[in-house]
């Protein structure tokens, strides 16, 4: 893992959250890094904590342990005692547009919000001025949608407003919780067009954070597979396709609904779903997934599998290699 | 529309639905015709909003307190439905047609056990009084058909207490717990995660084959329905548009809109994306004249915007409702 290229690394990452019930181990030494300009994708299932370590990395949260170096600087603290600077340079797209959009503000509102914040705008005029030109950019006629109310737009018009709020501040980074997950299909490539095109324009870093593997695979140019709280597998994309390599990837890629021949011969064959994720809150000792898999053997229930690199780039934690 | 010699199960024949709002009224359904025979599986495919939900519970006859069926004949083995009586209805939902809903926790009872809904379902299904001696032991039987492996705890948990996977999967038993001859399920893996979306369709595919059912399976997943059903029916603001067996939909869409869904949907093999379909579905107490379709399409030409297509047969057992492939 390079660290001259990457624009943020993250390095042992912990963050368990104390509850009445015990102690949630959401996120466990997670380890990857962003390279400049590329789409890093983040996959997992519900409860893999994917989310919770896109927000750790928006100081949303306070890491239990570990490291945050963005540019070079570490940031592993909460978001209020972060340099302003740190915030305009980092945002996030959340998952649901409904819930991330204040109802009572309008679309012009919302996106000139951090405009006023960080300064960039010194008055009105300027103000709409830059607000129209990011309403262009995500493809929203301004006149149109300037003062519109969030629930007159319909989702992917709503997505590509928080889009328009992410980059109003000329970040170089942008988190992407699940962006499309609450979106129709029709719909949801008109968003990810809109965000990749930006990406070339802006040359923005990202992490895409999702559980569709299918999107994962015309999006990002590495990939990392979460198991609760776990990395279990990290690779490029081609290589990961290609060759995945861990029983859970295998499981997660065989259980996608495709639309094609050619896509079911991707599949892994003889690879059955079974199981369900246990809690966080008593995460099976050893390896995480043994409950599951059906190649265990006695030692993944004792210990825990190091990172091994099978192929170049291709990293996994599996006793099985 | 196709005449096969197989029978009959359920024929809906122009449906008209509309819901009173503030605003006027809105137009939801715009004559959609379907009809699915004994043992087949038929998918209906469309986005959110386009009405296939609203078509589904017209065939149960739930439709909510604002919504009105303005038209149309729906015939369930002959009978007409729309024209039933209460207990007739009753007796419908009860012994032939069950139906599965998208969203398990909302399906389900947050403030009773397990045991107490299931054993009521089963109580109201079979249509006696049953004694209470024997009801466990169905209970247990009917949760370890839909592989549910800790039986006991389940019966004795609220629904809060279970995952998501294990909510459908007592839904699945709760409508299932009696036979029946028709399941529609309204996609029924649209809240769950990859793997147990797997499993569940895996174990709605083994009791449809067991019990010899027919079954409707909604969804906006075009994948599951593809690895699923015979035949797809393809809605679009509450229309038909275009109807074919499975295969056939997949390789050689027909209809704009049907190549627009397919196109947009990411593949595994990577290729990046499509435009997508811009725009949005029409609002409905003001939907567009002639094809439903023709704000988005870009396709469309005069006559889209005057007159609606008739769904008409293309082949053998492929429908479309478009201009462009009509002679006219």
């Amino acid at each position: 893992m390079e660290e001259k290229e990457s624009i943020l690394a993250v390095k042992n990452l912990t963050k368990h959250f104390k509850t009445s019930f015990g102690t949630v181990h959401a996120v466990d030494n997670v380890e990857f890094d962003v390279r400049f300009g590329e789409t890093f994708g983040l996959v997992g299932e519900s409860g893999s904590g994917k989310t919770t370590t896109g927000y750790i990395i928006m100081g949303i949260y306070t890491p239990t342990s570990g490291k945050i170096m963005f540019k070079g600087q570490d940031i592993s603290v909460h978001t209020v005692k972060r340099a302003k600077s740190i915030k305009k340079d980092m945002s996030i797209v959340f998952q649901d547009p409904a819930s991330s959009l204040n109802p009572s503000k309008s679309v012009g509102d919302i996106v000139g919000l951090p405009l006023k914040v960080h300064g960039i705008a010194n008055d009105s005029s300027e103000l709409s001025k830059k607000v129209e030109e990011l309403l262009e950019a995500v493809e929203l006629p301004p006149e149109r949608f300037m003062d519109r109310l969030p629930r007159d737009l319909g989702g992917g018009e709503k997505q590509a407003v928080a889009i328009a709020r992410a980059i109003a501040t000329n970040p170089s980074f942008v988190v992407l919780d699940e962006p499309t997950s609450a979106l129709d299909v029709s719909v949801q490539a008109k968003v990810i067009k809109t965000l990749m095109k930006l990406q070339q324009e802006l040359n923005l870093s990202y992490l895409f954070i999702t559980h569709d593997l299918s999107l994962m695979r015309n999006v990002a140019s590495r990939v990392a597979i979460m198991y609760l709280g776990k990395i279990y597998e990290y690779a490029s994309t081609s290589a990961f396709f290609d060759n995945p390599l861990h029983p859970y990837t295998k499981m997660l890629l065989s259980s996608v609904p495709v639309l094609t021949d050619k896509e079911d011969a991707l599949k892994p064959k003889g690879v059955k779903s079974t199981g369900e994720v246990p809690s966080a809150i008593n995460p099976p000792l050893g390896c995480r997934f043994h409950t599951r898999c059906s190649f265990a053997k006695d030692v993944c229930a004792a210990k825990e599998p190091e990172f091994m690199m099978p192929e170049s780039g291709h990293y996994v934690a599996c006793h099985l290699y | 529309m196709r005449v096969s010699l197989s029978e009959r199960l359920l024929e809906i024949e122009g449906l008209y639905v509309g819901y009173r709002t503030y605003r006027g009224t809105s137009k939801v359904l715009d004559g959609v015709q379907l009809s699915i025979d004994v043992g087949e599986k038929v998918g209906l495919i469309g986005e959110s909003g386009c009405g296939k939900t609203t078509t589904m519970k017209a065939v149960l006859r739930i439709l909510p307190a604002n919504a009105s069926i303005q038209n149309g004949e729906i015939y369930f083995r002959g009978k007409e439905i729309l024209k039933m009586g209460k207990s007739e209805l009753n007796e419908l939902r009860r012994m032939y047609v069950a139906m599965i809903f998208q969203d398990p926790t909302a399906a389900l009872n947050p403030v009773f056990k397990v045991e107490t809904q299931l054993v009521d379902v089963i109580k109201s299904s079979s249509g006696e009084s049953e004694k209470t001696e024997g009801l466990k032991d169905k209970c247990i039987r009917l949760l370890k058909e839909v592989a549910l492996s800790d039986p006991e705890r389940v019966l004795d948990s609220y629904p809060f207490q279970l995952s998501g996977g294990m909510r459908q999967r007592i839904c699945i038993a709760m409508a299932l717990a009696t036979s029946k001859h028709l399941l529609i399920a309204d996609e029924p893996t649209t809240n769950l995660d990859v793997t147990i979306q797997d499993q569940v369709m895996a174990l709605i595919k083994d009791i449809v084959e067991n019990r010899k059912l027919s079954v409707i399976l909604i969804s906006h997943a075009l994948g599951a329905v593809r690895g699923f059903v015979d035949r797809v029916y393809t809605m679009y603001a509450g229309e038909i548009v275009e109807v074919a067996e499975t295969d056939k939909l997949f390789l050689d869409p027909l209809h704009p809109y049907t190549k627009g869904l397919l196109e947009s949907t990411p593949r595994l093999t990577g290729g990046g994306f499509s435009e997508g379909v811009g725009g949005r579905v029409p609002d409905y107490i003001n939907p567009p004249l002639g094809c439903r379709f023709h704000p988005r399409c870009n396709y469309s030409f005069s006559i889209c915007k005057e007159e609606k297509p008739p769904l008409l047969d293309i082949e053998e057992n492929h429908s479309v409702a478009c201009w462009l492939y009509s002679k006219k």
